[in-house]
């Protein structure tokens, strides 16, 4: 499932590498993770 | 365009003929809106950014353009919509948080994070076999 993620080359995820230096190795953020929280909050407005 | 730094320009696709109206007011009522345009003097250093963010991204796909991208995503998601009340997102949150813990059991292709829940289980199991079998059988 994993390796699905990494093989769809889109931006449909935040990524964001263990190793800033060689940036290789990366953990990944689904959207939905950061659009469902949001409507929430946004309900503070 | 010589519209000054407030002043609103709307274009209008009114049956396949673009009409721009300096004035903000809607095409006449008898001609249907099929997409409706408006245009600020901001959008004028703020196309070519975007463009230019975007065509970087397509050409080099560099990890940190994929995240300035997703997070437009994200940003025009949260706009698109907006809940009216509390209970809803917590009912949102709440079945989110069920389907998190079924989909990560069971192999669920389409949220890609969900297998690394199920590493995380596995990794908190420990030696545990028959929870690790259990997972195991859970994911084929």
């Amino acid at each position: 499932m994993v390796d699905v993620a990494k093989s769809f080359e889109a931006p449909i995820k935040i990524v964001f590498p263990k190793n800033l230096a060689t940036a290789s190795d990366f953990t990944l953020l689904g959207l939905g993770d950061i659009v469902l929280p949001g409507f929430v909050a946004a309900c503070w407005r | 365009m010589e519209a000054s730094a407030d002043q609103e320009w709307r274009g209008c696709v009114c049956s396949a003929a673009l009409s721009f109206q300096a004035d903000g007011s809607p095409c006449t009522a008898r001609r249907a809106d099929y997409i409706k345009l408006s245009f600020r003097s901001v959008h004028l250093y703020a196309v070519p950014i975007a463009v230019g963010i975007s065509l970087a991204q397509v050409l080099t796909s560099h990890w940190i353009l994929s995240n300035v991208v997703a997070l437009a995503f994200a940003y025009n998601a949260i706009s698109l919509l907006y809940l009216d009340s509390f209970a809803t997102g917590f009912i949102l949150l709440g079945g989110l948080f069920f389907y998190d813990v079924w989909c990560g059991r069971s192999s669920c292709r389409f949220r890609p994070r969900l297998s690394v829940l199920t590493r995380a289980a596995r990794r908190a199991a420990g030696g545990s076999l028959a929870a690790k079998l259990s997972l195991e059988q859970a994911q084929t």
